[in-house]
Order: C-alpha cells, then structure tokens, then sequence
C-alpha cells in the first residue's frame, strides 16, 4: 500500500467515514509507517484546532430571533386575529418577566399586545396617537414583582432632511452617522460621501477620529482615502503612525505607509523603526525599508 | 430542550415529531413553535460559524424558519423534518457564502504606489484585527484556520461545516445538499486538503 495512496484518506479515517477494510488497511500501513502517522497526526491536530476557530452566536441573539420570528409569524396571517395568539403572549410574557436590552420594533400588532398586558399603557398609545409600524423602538421592558409594567419607548418620526454638503446641519448628520455602531453600512455611505471633504475642519476630525476607531476596515479604509491631501498635517501624521503600528488590517497599513511615506520627517523614524519589528506584510516592510534608508537611518535591530 | 450544537441533531427531541407537524401542518402554532424549538439553536450556530455574523445569521434564521412556517403544508414526510429543513437553510447560507465570495474578489486588489496588490495575499498571514493577541501561537493557528475556511468553495465549506461542526454523516449530508454521500465524501476530502496546504507548518 503506497503513501500516496494512504493520504486523501487520512480526514476521512478520522470522521469515521471510511469503510471498515480501508479503515483498516490504513491503520495497517500507518503502523508501519512513521511519515503517515506523523501526517494523520497534523491532520488530527488540524481538526481538533478547528473546533477553537468556531465563532459562537452572541448569547442573546437565540432569544432575539425566536422573538422576531415570533412576530413574523404572526404578521404573516391573512386575518388580524381578535388577541394575539398563545404563542406571541407568551413571548411577550417571557419578555416582560425580565429587563431586556435589546431594540424589538414594534408594529401594529405588537401595539395591541402591550395593550393588552399593559393597560395603563393604553392613553400612551390612545387610537389618535400618530403611532406608526416600525417607527416605534421598545427599548427596554420590565416588570416589577406587583405586576407592574415599564416599557421604555423611542418614539420618533421619520425625517429627511436634504441639502448640500456644505450645510453644516447636514454635515453635522452625516459626521453623527459615522457613529452608528450598529450599522456598518450607513457608516461606509456617510464617510464615502464626507472623504471628499476633509478640507473642513469638521469632517477631517471625524476622519481621523474613523480612521483610528472604527471596527470596520472598509470605513477605515474609506477614511484614510479622505485625508490623502493631508499627509502632511501633524494631527493626520500621528493618526497614521498608529494605524500603521495597530491596525490589523494589511489593506489599511499599506494606504498608511504610502500617505506617511510621501512626506518625510525625522520624528518618522522611529515608528518606522519599531514598525520593521513586528510588520510581517511584505510590502509594508519594503516601504517601510525603503523609507528609512532614504532618511539614512538604520533599519534597526531586528 | 435537546442538548446544544451538533449532538441535537442525532437525538432529535424526545417528542413526537410526526404529529406535531401533523399538528402544524393545521395551523396549530403552538406545535410549530415546538417543532422549531427542537431544532432552531442547531440552525443560528450554522449559520453563525458560518457567516460569522450575527446580522447575517439573524437574517438566515429569520429567512429559514419564516420559509419553513410557510411552506410546512408542502412537507411529504418523503425524508426527515430535519433534512427538510437543512435543505431550506443550506440553500440560504450558499446563497450568502456565493455573494460574498464574489464581493471578495472584487474586492481583493488594492491600487499601491508599486501597482496592484492582491490584499488577500497579505491578509492570509494575518490574524483577524478583532483578535489582540494576534501573536499567540493559538491564536495564530485559530485565525490560519478561518482563513483556510474563507478559502473553500461555498460547496466545500459547507460539507465541511455539516460534517464537523453539526455532526452530520457524509451520508445524510448528500441528502441535504442534493448530491450523492460519494460526492459528499469528494467534497469533505477537498476541503481538509486544501486547509491542510494553508496551515502547513502551523500544525
Ligand atoms: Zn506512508
């Protein structure tokens, strides 16, 4: 029995999926052979280190999806039944029984289910109110032990407002949009539309303030495109000298190295310096290289 | 409640799942709510593994099960509930895995000063920028290993994920995705291949 034969087995013999003679011709030439049981072990490494690499859900999230499926079953009837159904009672009942965080909108539907439990509730929501489907956030809800219900509620209206970026109102929204942390993509459409703005003074901070903080890369690299034109600003130099030593992302430090690189200046060099120590991105390492022997400066001990 | 992740699948809740689709089938949400119950943590941790994103996972879930309400009438009982139902879920997540490979692609040459970069050259020794500690020699492998993951063909990935992280047998995984449980085995070789030349002489 040949190695190369043994080989594309070896997964296979692990997941129990191999039939019993191969499993045993295998196991028979492993015995024999010390590069094919090396290898069967790496592969046996390999996959228990799989198991580390699995990314759990978030704790909460369960309980919220059964939530929304909850209410989209219940949505998703032809007939508005009279009161809500078992199920989305009981939902809502184990929602009320303990604080929860999380943003559950609410439509039309869930309005009469909060009437229902919270009836004290009821001139808040009265028929005349302007209430309208997913315009309404449930914040939180509790109940104290009496039975008592609070429901914390964002009622807010829809506004567009529209105008010129030059508009310092709407500059002001677009820079506040940049902090929605929990939607990456109004993120990248409101710095994609400020990057061409970093002349003001407004936008170029919220830029840098991006650029340094936020968790996702396209923003990030968004971000640093927009303070091309200020490579030689000390506040943007500054910024691109952490990202360069912090950020994870390789795309990032590479549009960092060249912005940092285009203007020189002696305080450069040891960020470099301390960069060529841990960098392992070949071409950030050749800039990086290439910019300190220009400055003729050591390339340090490494 | 069964016991979490891949052990639930092969020891499906002690209840009587015949009837309660029966049940559902009528319109009895109630039984529904069991049903999926017995089934929906297995369905948000594959679609969580595999995403790695709690919003698309969410969005998988929601999909997934609003598709199974929907269409529960249609159920034969020609197969299990539960391959009936990973049917609806693999689909789903494909669906995702095909988008974003492509988005990836698009997305993989960045412009430098010296021409254009292939970003996922360089991102292949990285660890992910969440991880701080990316220079731990675990961490380092953890993060090698989601990169040979992010390699795989959707296909790939996807046997990969039912055979090793929800414990489904090649047999029963080719019922699910459509295929025979030779082309499934095909698949799962692929794949621990390919992780196999990435890590290298990580393990
Ligand atoms: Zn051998």
């Amino acid at each position: 029995m040949s190695c190369a034969a043994i080989i594309p087995d070896l997964a296979l013999y692990l997941y129990g999926e191999l039939s019993a003679e191969s499993e045993e011709r295998l196991e028979q030439h492993c015995s024999e052979c010390p590069e094919c049981a090396a290898e069967l072990q790496r592969y046996r490494h390999m996959l228990q280190a799989c198991d580390a690499a699995a990314v759990p859900e978030p704790p909460q999230l369960l309980a919220e999806c059964r939530h929304e499926l909850a209410r989209a079953v219940e949505s998703s009837r032809d007939v508005v039944p009279p009161e809500p159904s078992n199920w989305f009672t009981r939902e809502l009942r184990s929602l009320l029984s303990h604080s929860v965080g999380f943003r559950v909108p609410v439509g039309a539907l869930a309005l009469v289910a909060i009437g229902f439990f919270g009836a004290r509730l009821a001139p808040q929501f009265g028929s005349g109110s302007p209430v309208q489907a997913g315009l309404l956030n449930v914040r939180s809800v509790q109940a104290d032990a009496s039975g008592r219900v609070q429901i914390a509620v964002d009622h807010t209206r829809r506004q567009t407002v529209s105008g010129s970026i030059d508009d310092p109102e709407v500059r002001k929204l677009l820079i506040e949009a940049l902090h929605d942390e929990s939607n990456a993509g109004v993120r990248v459409e409101s710095v994609d539309m400020l990057k061409d703005h970093a002349a003001l003074a407004d936008v170029r901070n919220a830029l840098v303030d991006r650029l340094q903080n936020d968790p996702n890369p396209g923003v990030r690299l968004k971000a640093i495109e927009g303070l091309k034109t200020f490579g030689g600003d000390p506040q943007v130099r500054q910024t691109l000298a952490r990202v360069l030593e912090n950020d994870a992302n390789p795309g990032v430090r590479i549009q960092a190295i060249d912005l940092l690189t285009a203007h020189r200046d002696q305080s450069l060099v040891g960020v470099l310096q301390s960069v060529m120590r841990k960098e392992d991105n070949q071409y950030v390492r050749l800039k990086v290289r290439g910019a300190l022997e220009d400055m003729r400066a050591s390339v340090g001990t490494f | 409640m069964p016991p979490a992740g891949a052990t639930s699948v092969k020891t499906a809740a002690p209840l009587d799942e015949a009837g309660l689709i029966r049940a559902a089938q009528q319109g009895d949400e109630d039984a529904f709510e069991r049903l999926v119950r017995a089934y929906d943590q297995s369905v948000l941790r594959l679609a969580m593994n595999l995403l790695r994103s709690p919003e698309d996972a969410r969005d998988v879930y929601q999909e997934a099960l609003l598709r199974v309400f929907k269409n529960l009438h249609l159920f034969r009982f020609d197969c299990s509930f539960h391959t009936w139902l990973y049917r609806i879920v693999t689909n789903i997540c494909l669906d995702h895995l095909r988008k974003r490979k492509v988005r990836r692609e698009e997305n993989s040459i960045v412009e430098t000063a010296e021409g254009p970069l292939d970003r996922m050259d360089s991102v292949r020794t990285h660890a992910p920028y969440t991880d701080p500690e990316r220079h731990t020699l675990n961490n380092q492998l953890t993060a090698r290993i989601r990169v040979a993951l992010d390699d795989l063909t959707p296909r790939e990935r996807m046997v990969f994920e039912l055979r090793h992280y929800q414990g489904l047998r090649l047999k029963n995984i080719g019922e699910v995705l459509g295929t025979s449980e030779e082309a499934a085995k095909n698949c799962l070789f692929r794949a621990t291949q390919k992780m196999r030349v990435v890590l290298g002489e990580f393990v």
